[in-house]
């Protein structure tokens, strides 16, 4: 009887232990299916797309997954972006300006010249501009100096639709000496713009060459045109 | 007559009570009062009129602070005394320090982020302000570092210099008897580094432009006084109202 008693307690307790472990053990397994199956990109149809009030934009931010980006400010001349965890992505005719709530923001772009791309994508060709950029990481300043390339035809699929479209590419470069060995003094930066509206469709911008790619796709935009013809 | 007292009495307590809840907010110049606590977003809502602010440098200060006027009183008072027994060079220094600080506006940083967009997509970046008088900063990006301490002047503006290490602003201005070992970096978004100059220890740091860098005394070994002076002054430094 007094062995009963034992054995009972004694399964009770490590019972109690594994339901106690069962929390941090399932934390673990979760993060391990993550690291090697990292959620899939969050993809909408031509209907989600449409049927929403407000424009929709990919984001992709260095390796991470595709999500949404709504846009929920148009104001002075800028757009600001939300996503679900509520970060901020402020963009000038297509360009990014500022992000708030990003591991690592771009905190302010200062040009004296306008930005060659509010004058459109046939104005662009052997375009140059300069600015000054602030980052998160206390680098306050830097010169960066941009030239645009030649627009090149191209078709580019979006929600099952062919788009005829003019890529144009950014060369920019870090005029401010750094202050670190770096390597990646030089990076491009990615548009696509619909040829007949001249619309931005798609780009692909680095605010800093240490910085992850991101990439961007205007969804609402190309559904509006897709459904206009 | 009785009922002329209860009548007065009444009167009194209910006009004190609105001006009791009362948001009293400044900024450039104008003054917006709400009459509840209010949300941050509601605060910005009217002031926000151009994309050139800047952000990092955004700050909201509340004014009722009187452990900061005891702290400029009591630093006044060192440096006064200070004074009689420093070399000239420095003692020029604290009478500059002096007369720039008597003048200084004086309230606490609220430490929380100022960002209109992230205000009104987050709650939890949109806090609800009490009752109380406010001053609230939403400046361009600003053009100057403010130098503190042991330096020439006092108290002096430095043009912000893009992709400068704090190191350089002080090598023309810093005294003799300025303590560089490691010097304190008040960031225009309200952090405070510390920034270690000399030997292996030295790191690479730039300032924020709108930052304040203070710059040490050197203290004796056989007083304590200098090292008081650099805490209070590190101290009073984060009350200043950057103007």
């Amino acid at each position: 009887m007094k062995n009963a008693v034992y054995a009972l307690c004694t399964a009770v307790i490590c019972s109690l232990g594994l339901a106690g472990c069962s929390g941090t053990y399932q934390a673990y397994r979760d993060t391990l299916s993550y690291a090697f199956k990292p959620p899939a990109d969050i993809e909408l149809s031509n209907e989600q797309v449409t049927a929403s009030p407000v424009d929709l934009l990919y984001f992709r931010y260095g390796e991470q997954r595709q999500v949404v980006l709504a846009l929920a400010f148009m104001e002075h001349n800028q757009q600001k972006w939300i996503s679900a965890d509520n970060a901020v992505v402020v963009m000038q005719y297509g360009r990014i300006v500022r992000t708030a709530g990003l591991p690592h923001n771009l905190l302010f772009v200062t040009a004296s010249t306008e930005d060659p791309l509010t004058r459109g994508v046939t104005s662009l060709a052997g375009s140059s501009w300069q600015s000054l950029t602030d980052w998160q990481q206390d680098e306050y300043g830097y010169l960066v100096q941009s030239q645009f390339s030649q627009p090149k035809p191209e078709t580019l699929v979006i929600l099952d639709h062919s788009f005829n479209v003019l890529k144009v590419t950014e060369t920019l470069s870090y005029k401010t000496r750094p202050q670190f060995w770096r390597f990646d003094q030089q990076w491009q930066n990615e548009y696509w713009f619909e040829q007949s509206s001249g619309q931005l469709l798609k780009s692909r911008q680095q605010y800093a060459p240490f910085q992850p790619l991101t990439e961007m796709v205007f969804v609402s935009r190309a559904a509006r045109l897709a459904k206009a013809g | 007559m009785r009922l002329l007292k209860k009548l007065t009495l009444l009167a009194a307590v209910l006009l004190t009570l609105p001006v009791s809840a009362q948001v009293v907010v400044h900024s450039a110049g104008q003054s917006i009062t709400f009459e509840q606590p209010v949300r941050l977003d509601a605060v910005l809502a009217p002031l926000v009129r151009s994309a050139d602010i800047y952000w990092p440098a955004a700050a909201l200060y509340d004014t009722n602070v009187p452990e900061a006027e005891q702290l400029r009183s009591e630093t006044l008072t060192l440096l006064q005394e200070l004074q009689q027994s420093a070399k000239p060079e420095v003692q020029q220094v604290l009478l500059q320090l002096a007369s720039r600080i008597a003048d200084w506006r004086l309230a606490r940083r609220l430490p929380f982020v100022i960002d209109y967009d992230l205000a009104r997509i987050n709650l939890a970046a949109n806090p609800l302000l009490p009752a109380g008088d406010y001053i609230l900063q939403l400046p361009r990006r600003p053009d100057t570092v403010v130098l503190i301490g042991a330096i020439r002047g006092g108290i002096i503006s430095h043009a912000h210099t893009p992709a400068t290490a704090v190191n350089d602003y002080l090598q023309r201005a810093k005294l003799q008897s300025a303590d560089t070992n490691l010097v304190q970096l008040l960031q225009a978004d309200g952090r405070l580094v510390q920034v270690p100059l000399s030997g292996a220890s030295t790191i690479y740091q730039e300032a924020q432009p709108g930052a304040a860098l203070f710059v040490p005394f050197r203290s004796s070994l056989f007083s304590r006084d200098y090292q008081r002076l650099n805490q209070l002054l590190v101290e009073l430094m984060q009350y200043r109202v950057a103007v």
